[in-house]
C-alpha cells in the first residue's frame, strides 16, 4: 500500500489588539457601557419608534466599533501529512542483558526486530542507544551488541533530530523502560515532532531478586586508616531472611556481614576496611545467589580506592646528640609529608649532670610505649648511632624484627654505638639488616673516604643523583668525603650495596658496603655505615653552593623504605581506573629488577585475575631495552574487581600488580524490573502507540509513521481595512444626525 | 687536667668541636681555654661527644663548613671584617651552622658590642638581631634555665638571629668564657659577679644548653616533651 500525502487545514481565530483577550474584554465592557448610556438618554423621547431606531443604531455602532478595535484575525494553516520512515531505537544498555525465560531481553528484542525489519517494504532506520545513540546496519542487529553502561532515552530521542534521521516520521522505541534518570516532560516530547511508538521488553512483574543497589565510599583513602562503606541492598519481594554480604579484594575475603531487610525490602550495611597497600586497590561486594534469583548480575558490585599515605610516621632514635642526627632530623621535620617522633639520649648513666632531676628538662626514654604499644603505628624506625643495651631494650629487638618481616621499615645509621659496636651482631636485628655484622673489634675505621657507587647500582633511585648514570657517578665525585665508617661484613642474601668503600674489603674480598638495602619478608631495611652523611649537605654546600644531594638521597631513601609507589621498580599503569565491559584497555608496563635495571626482553606473563584470584586472561609480554612495553587488552565482560599481575616466566610471585574495576554503569541493574509506565507516557504524549510486549508489535506497514509538513499560513483580517473604518464613521454619523433631529445631544 | 680522652664517635673528626672564630684586630681570644673548658663540661654532663682540642678559623676559610658550630668572642672593638668574611658568616649560617657570640668586655666598654652589631647587621640585616624570648627552647634544651648569666650578671636576656625557623646566632653579653676559664693551676681564672659559684654553675648550664640546642634545635618543643617539662616548671620556686 502506498501512502499518499494528505493535506489538511487548521484554522484559528485570534485578536490582534495589544493585550489580546484581556483588552478585548475591557473594550467589550466599554462598548456595553456606551450602549447602556445611549439607551438611557432615549427615555425622554415620546416616540417609541424613534426610541427603538436610535437604540438599535447605538447597539450596532458600538458593536461595530468594538469589532474594529479588537481586530479579529483568522489564521489558516495548511499542513501536509507525508509518509515518513520508521526509526527503530533499540535499547542496548546493560539492563537488557537480564534474562527473561530462556534468553535475555536483548536477544528477544533482536529476534523480533529482525523479522520486523525483514518484513518491512520501506526499511526502517536502525539505531541502538544506551549512553549515546549510534546507527547500525542490519547485519549488526544481533544479540552480540556491546552493552552500554547507561540508559538515556530522552537524549537518544532528541539526537534523532540529526540529518541522518531527517525523514523520520515515527520512532519505534524498543526498551525495558529502565531509565532511572529520565523525567517525563510532555512539552519537550511534543516538540520532537514525531510519534513515538513504544514496545516493552521484559517482564514488568516483580521477580525474585536480591540486589546490591548502591555502594557509597570515598574514592580516596589513607594507608592503614579506616575507610567507611555504606551498602544498600534491596530484596524483591521483601524478605525476612537475612543475607550475608562479603567484601573481597584480590581474591581474599576481608569480612562478612549479615544484612536484614525491612518491610519494604530495603536493607543496608556499614562496613569498614583498612587498606594495607598504597596505590589503587579494587574491591568487590557480593551476596550469595539463590537458585531463583532472577538477576544474579546485581548480586555483585565492585569499587576501588586510591590509597595514599596521609603522613609517613617516622621514629628516629639517636644514641646521643650529634651532627648527623641533627641534620637528618631537620630534614625530616621540614618535610610536610613526614610525621616525626624523635628521641635523643641526652644523658647516659656515666654522665654527671651536676643537677637534680627537677632542674633538668630530661624525660624518661619510653621504651615500652614506643616498642610495645605503638611499634606498628610507625612506618619507619631509624636507629642513629644508638646502642640498645643500656636501656634494657633487648626484649624489644625481636618485636622490631617481626615488625619488619610483616611490612615495616628499619634503618640503622652508623657511629660508634651502632652495628657491631652496638652489640647488634647476635641480636634479631642483625638478621634483618642488609649486611652481616662483626661480633668483635675492630668495629670502626676513622679514615676519610669517598664512597663509590657500584656500576650495577647506578640506576637505584637512592643513589641516582642525575638521570644519566654517567652524570650521577660524576655528581658523587663532587660530594664531600665522609669521615669514618663502621666495619661491616658481606651482604646478606637478597641485599644490594648502593655505596661501597674505596679501599676496605670484607672477609670475602668484596668492597665493604657503606650503604646497603634489603627487602626481608614484607619489609625493607637500610644500613648506612657512617655517622658523617651530614657532610653531603653543609660541607658540600660550602664547597659547591649546593646541598641538594643530601636532601635528594634522604628523600629517596625515605620513599624507598616506605614503598612509595613512585619508586616501584616494576609498575603497571592503566589508562583508566575503571572500564565498561569488553571495552579497550591500554596498559603500560615498566619492568626493572631490584637495582632498577631494565628487565628485557622477556618473555613475561601478564595475567588478568578476578576477585577470587582466578585467571581470566593471560598474554605473553616482551619489553624494549628500557624495560617498557605497551599492550592493549579487552576488559572482561563481567562487572567486578580485577587485578593485573605481571610475572617473570616460571615465577610464582608477581613483579607488579594493579587493580582495576569493570563497572556496569552503576545503577543499571539495581532495579531490574521492566518499567512500562514511562514507555506508555512517551507514546501517549506524542500520538504513538504502546505495545506491552514484543509479540504485540505489528508489522511496520501497520504503524502510523506519517509526519506533518507545513505548507504555509494565511491570515484574514476583514475589520482592519479602510472600508470598515468608513462604515464605522457612517454608522456613528447617522446616529448623531438622528439624535439631533430628535432633540438629543 | 681533664682526665683521659675517651674518644667516641667514629674517631675524633666527627665529634662536636667548639671552633673559635679568628679575626683581625680586636682580641679574638679573650678567654683562651673557655671553649675547651665548655667542651669538657658538655662531655661530662651529657651524652654529647665533644672534641676538647679546638681550632681557630677565619670566616672566609672554605673549611669553615667542616663543622657546624662556631664560637666568636672578644673584649674590645674590632675593625670591620672583610666582605669575604661577612659572606662566609652568612653562608655558614644559611647552610645550617650555629654561632655563639660571647662578649667578654668590661661592663662599661661597648667597643666589642658595637663591632658585633655592625658585623651581624652587615651579614643579616639591620633588624636581624633581636631579643630571644624567655620561653625559647634554648633555655630548656638540657637544663631549665630561667635567666642567662656568665661571669657577669649582665642583661636578663640573650639576643639572637633566627634563620629558617631556628635560632642560628646567639649573642651573650655575660662573658660566658670568663666563667669557664681556668688558669694553669686549674683554678677558675675569674671571679663571677655578683653571684659567686652558684652563678658560675648557671653559666655552665647556659653553655651546655647552647651546645645542646645547636645539636637538637627545637627537640624539646616536641609535643611529647611538653607535659614533662610543664610539670617540672610548675614545681620550681
Amino acid at each position: 500500500m502506498v501512502l499518499m500525502a494528505q493535506s489538511t487545514t487548521l484554522s484559528q481565530l485570534r485578536f490582534a489588539v495589544p493585550g489580546g483577550t484581556t483588552m478585548t474584554v475591557v473594550l467589550a465592557v466599554v462598548a456595553v457601557g456606551l450602549i447602556a448610556f445611549g439607551i438611557y438618554e432615549l427615555r425622554e423621547l415620546e416616540s417609541a419608534t424613534r426610541r427603538r431606531l436610535l437604540a438599535l443604531l447605538r447597539i450596532v455602532s458600538a458593536l461595530f466599533a468594538l469589532v474594529c478595535a479588537v481586530q479579529p484575525e483568522w489564521v489558516v494553516a495548511r499542513v501536509e501529512e507525508i509518509p515518513g520512515r520508521i526509526a527503530v531505537l533499540l535499547d542496548s544498555s546493560r539492563s537488557m542483558l537480564i534474562r527473561d525465560g530462556d534468553s535475555d531481553r536483548l536477544t528477544h528484542a533482536v529476534e523480533r526486530l529482525q523479522a520486523f525489519f525483514d518484513n518491512a517494504a520501506d526499511k526502517p532506520a536502525l539505531f541502538t542507544f544506551g549512553r549515546d545513540v549510534a546507527p547500525i546496519p542490519r547485519s549488526a542487529l544481533t544479540p552480540a551488541l556491546v552493552p552500554s553502561d547507561d540508559t538515556r532515552m530522552l537524549h537518544a530521542l532528541t539526537s534523532l533530530q540529526s540529518d541522518q534521521a531527517a525523514d523520520v516520521g515515527a520512532v519505534l522505541l524498543v526498551s525495558d523502560g529502565v531509565d532511572r534518570g529520565m523525567r517525563f516532560e510532555p512539552d519537550t516530547l511534543k516538540r520532537l515532532g514525531v510519534r513515538i511508538h513504544t514496545v516493552l521488553v521484559g517482564d514488568a512483574a516483580a521477580r525474585q531478586d536480591v540486589a546490591i543497589q548502591r555502594v557509597v565510599v570515598d574514592g580516596a583513602a589513607f594507608l592503614r586508616q579506616p575507610v567507611a562503606l555504606e551498602v544498600t541492598l534491596h530484596s524483591t519481594p521483601p524478605s525476612h531472611e537475612p543475607v550475608t554480604l562479603s567484601l573481597r579484594s584480590a581474591g581474599e575475603l576481608i569480612r562478612d556481614t549479615t544484612v536484614h531487610f525491612d518491610e519494604r525490602g530495603q536493607g543496608s550495611a556499614k562496613l569498614t576496611l583498612i587498606p594495607e597497600k598504597l596505590g589503587r586497590s579494587a574491591y568487590s561486594l557480593s551476596v550469595a545467589t539463590e537458585p531463583d534469583d532472577a538477576v544474579p548480575e546485581n548480586n555483585e558490585r565492585a569499587f576501588q580506592l586510591e590509597v595514599t599515605r596521609e603522613k609517613l610516621r617516622v621514629l628516629l632514635v639517636s644514641g646521643h646528640p650529634n651532627w648527623d642526627a641533627r641534620f637528618l632530623r631537620s630534614l625530616l621535620k621540614s618535610d610536610p609529608a613526614v610525621d616525626l617522633i624523635t628521641f635523643f639520649i641526652l644523658r647516659t648513666q656515666n654522665d654527671n649532670s651536676m643537677a637534680p632531676a627537677d632542674e633538668l628538662s630530661l624525660i624518661p626514654f619510653p621504651t615500652e610505649e614506643l616498642f610495645e604499644q605503638h611499634l606498628r603505628s610507625f612506618d619507619l624506625i631509624i636507629f642513629q648511632d644508638f646502642d640498645f643495651a643500656p636501656y634494657q631494650m633487648a626484649r624489644y629487638l625481636p618485636r622490631i624484627h617481626d615488625y619488619v618481616l610483616e611490612g615495616g621499615s628499619f634503618a640503622m645509621l652508623g657511629g660508634d654505638r651502632s652495628f657491631g659496636a652496638g652489640a647488634y651482631a647476635t641480636t634479631p636485628i642483625a638478621e634483618i639488616l642488609p649486611v652481616k655484622l662483626p661480633d668483635h673489634a675492630p668495629f670502626t675505621d676513622e679514615a676519610s673516604f669517598a664512597p663509590q657507587v657500584p656500576l650495577e647500582a647506578a640506576h637505584h633511585p637512592v643513589v641516582e643523583l642525575a638521570p644519566r648514570a654517567s652524570d650521577s657517578l660524576a655528581a658523587w665525585q663532587n660530594l664531600t668525603p665522609l669521615i669514618g665508617a663502621n666495619l661491616v661484613q658481606q651482604l646478606r642474601p637478597g641485599a644490594f650495596a648502593l655505596l661501597q668503600h674505596p679501599t676496605l674489603t670484607t672477609a670475602t674480598g668484596q668492597p665493604m658496603p657503606v650503604l646497603s638495602v634489603r627487602s626481608p619478608g614484607k619489609g625493607r631495611t637500610l644500613a648506612l655505615a657512617t655517622d658523617s652523611s651530614y657532610l653531603w649537605g653543609m660541607a658540600t654546600a660550602g664547597e659547591r653552593g649546593d646541598a641538594s644531594a643530601y636532601e635528594r638521597i634522604w628523600d629517596r631513601a625515605l620513599r624507598w623504605l616506605s614503598r612509595d609507589p613512585l619508586l616501584d621498580s616494576a609498575r603497571i599503569t592503566t589508562d583508566r581506573a575503571s572500564y565498561g565491559p569488553v571495552s579497550d584497555m591500554r596498559v603500560e608496563l615498566l619492568l626493572r629488577d631490584e637495582l632498577y635495571r631494565p628487565l628485557q626482553p622477556g618473555p613475561f606473563r601478564l595475567a588478568v585475575q578476578d576477585d577470587r584470584g582466578q585467571p581470566v586472561d593471560e598474554l605473553s609480554i616482551e619489553t624494549n631495552p628500557d624495560g617498557r612495553a605497551t599492550v592493549t587488552l579487552r576488559a572482561p565482560r563481567r562487572p567486578a574487581a580485577y587485578t593485573l599481575a605481571l610475572y617473570m616466566e616460571g615465577a610464582a610471585a608477581p613483579l607488579a600488580e594493579q587493580g582495576f574495576v569493570v563497572e556496569a554503569g552503576g545503577d543499571e541493574l539495581a532495579d531490574p524490573n521492566a518499567r512500562p509506565e514511562l514507555l506508555r507516557q512517551l507514546s501517549e504524549a506524542t500520538g504513538g502507540e504502546h505495545f506491552s510486549s514484543l509479540s504485540a508489535l505489528p508489522e511496520a506497514t501497520q504503524l502510523p509513521s506519517s509526519r506533518a509538513k507545513s505548507l504555509g499560513n494565511e491570515t484574514y483580517s476583514p475589520f482592519g481595512s479602510v472600508w470598515a473604518f468608513l462604515a464605522l464613521i457612517v454608522l456613528f454619523g447617522v446616529e448623531w444626525w438622528l439624535r439631533r433631529r430628535a432633540g438629543l445631544r | 687536667m681533664y682526665g683521659p680522652e675517651v674518644v667516641r664517635a667514629i674517631g675524633d673528626k666527627t665529634t662536636v668541636e667548639i671552633r673559635s672564630v679568628l679575626y683581625s684586630g680586636g682580641n679574638p681570644s679573650p678567654r683562651p681555654n673557655a671553649a675547651r673548658r665548655l667542651a669538657w663540661e658538655v662531655r661530662q654532663r651529657t651524652s654529647v661527644d665533644t672534641r676538647l682540642e679546638s681550632s681557630q678559623i677565619r670566616l672566609s676559610d672554605p673549611r669553615v663548613f667542616d663543622t657546624p658550630l662556631l664560637y666568636l668572642a672578644g673584649d674590645r672593638a674590632f675593625p670591620p671584617l672583610s666582605d669575604a668574611e661577612v659572606q662566609g658568616l652568612r653562608r655558614f649560617v644559611d647552610y645550617g651552622g650555629f654561632v655563639i657570640v660571647d662578649d667578654a668586655s668590661p661592663a662599661d666598654d661597648t667597643g666589642f658590642d658595637a663591632s658585633v652589631r655592625r658585623l651581624l647587621s652587615r651579614a643579616f640585616g639591620a633588624q636581624a638581631l633581636a631579643r630571644v624570648d624567655e620561653k625559647h627552647v634554648v633555655f630548656r634544651s638540657f637544663y631549665l634555665v630561667s635567666r642567662p648569666v656568665g661571669r657577669t650578671e649582665g642583661p636578663a636576656y640573650l639576643e639572637g638571629i633566627e634563620r629558617a625557623g631556628r635560632l642560628a646566632v646567639v649573642y651573650s653579653r655575660h662573658d660566658l668564657g670568663g666563667a669557664y676559664e681556668r688558669d694553669n693551676l686549674g683554678n677558675y681564672a675569674h671571679a663571677v659577679v655578683p653571684g659567686a659559684e652558684r652563678q658560675r654553675e648557671l653559666a655552665f648550664r647556659l653553655g651546655v644548653n647552647l651546645i645542646l640546642y645547636a645539636l637538637c634545635l627545637d627537640y624539646k618543643d616536641d609535643q611529647v616533651h611538653a607535659p614533662f617539662i610543664m610539670r617540672r616548671w610548675a614545681g620550681r620556686p
